[in-house]
């Protein structure tokens, strides 16, 4: 199947995750996905792209976001390095109202906006898979 | 498209209004957070959120308006979020948060509810 590759690399900074956003939901506006889509497609990568930035800001290594687009669907790869001991492996579960704080909503809301959440682990990197089929 | 927050405090009906604009996320929800101790420790422990002008929100700002919502509550206060558009209200909805924040279509609905209920 033919398909195209867009790579965006960015700071591991938190100032730069909407960079990445508005590029991700660029390509998605090119493909047929609907205005909804485009959204949840937007917030799965954001928040995916705040875990990088949490768990690799110590290494000084930025985030690299791989953009892999084809007629049936568009995956994006959001990559980190992360520093001494691997990232709990998240659960993602819904959170209840009183347990919500900053953080630990990412995972369950990137679960409910894709088709797809596939986590790889290396070395020293992190890797989120987010895969959003084309439905029209 | 705008990629920044923009914050404006204002009232309506002698209740304050946090009126937002732009990206609400991991970047920028400290400023919002800043916002809601300083207008929530000046005595308003009830609050307007708006974000009719709000383009996106991830889970950052939702942790800030329930770290707000918490606070307002210690002084008996709500949060009353003005939402109309479909992307934004899906977020609180997946989320469970409408249980949590009620969401009003306008700034004088979210007013007139917020008065009622103090009566």
């Amino acid at each position: 199947m033919e398909h195209e590759i867009v790579l965006v690399q960015v700071p591991s900074s938190a100032a730069y995750i909407s960079v990445v956003r508005h590029a991700v939901a660029g390509i998605a506006l090119r493909m047929s996905f609907t205005r909804q889509e485009v959204s949840d497609i937007q917030l799965a990568v954001g928040e995916a792209c705040n875990n990088a930035v949490k768990h690799g800001v110590e290494c000084g290594h930025p985030v690299k976001v791989r953009c892999r687009i084809c007629d049936s669907n568009l995956r994006v790869e959001i990559t980190n390095r992360y520093c001494g001991e691997r990232p709990c492996r998240p659960i993602g579960s819904k959170p209840e109202p009183h347990q919500y704080n900053e953080g630990g909503m990412g995972v369950y809301l990137m679960k409910r906006l894709v088709d797809s959440v596939q986590f790889r682990w290396g070395k020293s990197s992190a890797t989120v898979c987010l895969t959003k089929n084309v439905r029209h | 498209m705008e990629m920044d927050l923009r914050i404006l405090v204002k009232e309506n009906g002698g209740v304050p209004v946090i009126e937002l604009g732009g990206e609400l996320d991991a970047y920028t929800c400290s400023r919002l957070r800043d916002t809601m101790i300083e207008v929530i420790e000046n005595g308003n422990p009830t609050v307007i959120v708006s974000m009719l002008k709000v383009e996106y929100i991830d889970s950052s700002g939702l942790g800030t308006l329930v770290g707000g919502l918490k606070r307002a509550s210690e002084s008996n206060g709500r949060i009353a979020v003005v939402c109309t558009s479909p992307q934004i209200r899906k977020v609180f909805e997946i989320t469970g948060l409408v249980r949590v924040f009620p969401l009003y279509e306008s700034e004088q609905e979210a007013t007139n509810d917020l008065k009622t209920k103090v009566a």
